[in-house]
């Protein structure tokens, strides 16, 4: 799954991305942004673009067949936003309970791949916890593994 | 006259540099009420000491 994915396009911090979802739909741009909130940690933010009023929409269901390409394109994001910025802590939390859910269902299906790489939590009753599968969480917070020379 | 150079950190496979996402960075507006969410999560609970640590 994480080798096909779309080709991106990255703003000179690394912290905006765009590509295009191509599928029965049409070609649709998404956009991928990673703001600052406190010092090292950002949100997580993802949409579709929309060329006319230069905003992006992040309620929006595209349904473009690609979920899991669109999926791979985003974690490929998340890899060259931390390449750039190791010590951050990304925190997402869907727009809508619908949207969070499906961000749960991802990060479960590809638990195994990103725990490789990354520390993912959950946020639930106030509280971050170790990711779990099928957990209820209302967030999602990850950070990416620091790098043992002796992994090497 | 001088021109300065922009200095682009290199980037993996399959991503490239698009200087019109410097300029949409600048203009464009991320969703509102998710922002306030994160933020009171931020408010409500500071991220522990032992993920800052990891």
């Amino acid at each position: 799954m994480i080798d096909d994915r779309y080709l991106l396009r990255a703003d000179i911090d690394s912290k905006m991305f765009k590509f295009i979802s191509e599928g029965p739909k049409g070609n649709i741009e998404k956009i991928v942004y990673y703001t600052e909130r406190r010092a090292n940690i950002y949100n997580l933010s993802f949409g579709d673009y929309n060329e006319l009023i230069n905003d992006f929409d992040d309620k929006v269901v595209t349904n473009n067949g690609d979920s899991l390409k669109v999926l791979a394109t985003v974690a490929k994001s998340l890899y060259v936003f931390t390449d750039r910025y190791p010590d951050a802590l990304i925190i997402a939390t869907g727009s809508t309970f619908a949207r969070t859910r499906l961000y749960r269902i991802g990060i479960t299906n590809n638990l195994f791949l990103i725990e490789k790489d990354f520390h993912v939590f959950g946020y639930r009753d106030n509280e971050f916890v170790k990711f779990e599968r099928n957990g209820p969480y209302e967030g999602f917070l990850v950070k990416r593994k620091k790098i043992n020379k002796f992994d090497i | 006259m001088k021109v300065k150079k922009t200095k682009i950190k290199k980037l993996p496979k399959g991503v490239t540099y698009d200087p019109e996402l410097d300029k949409l960075k600048s203009i464009i507006k991320v969703n509102s009420k998710e922002l306030a969410r994160v933020n009171e999560i931020l408010e409500k609970t500071p991220i522990p000491k032992w993920i800052l640590e990891l």
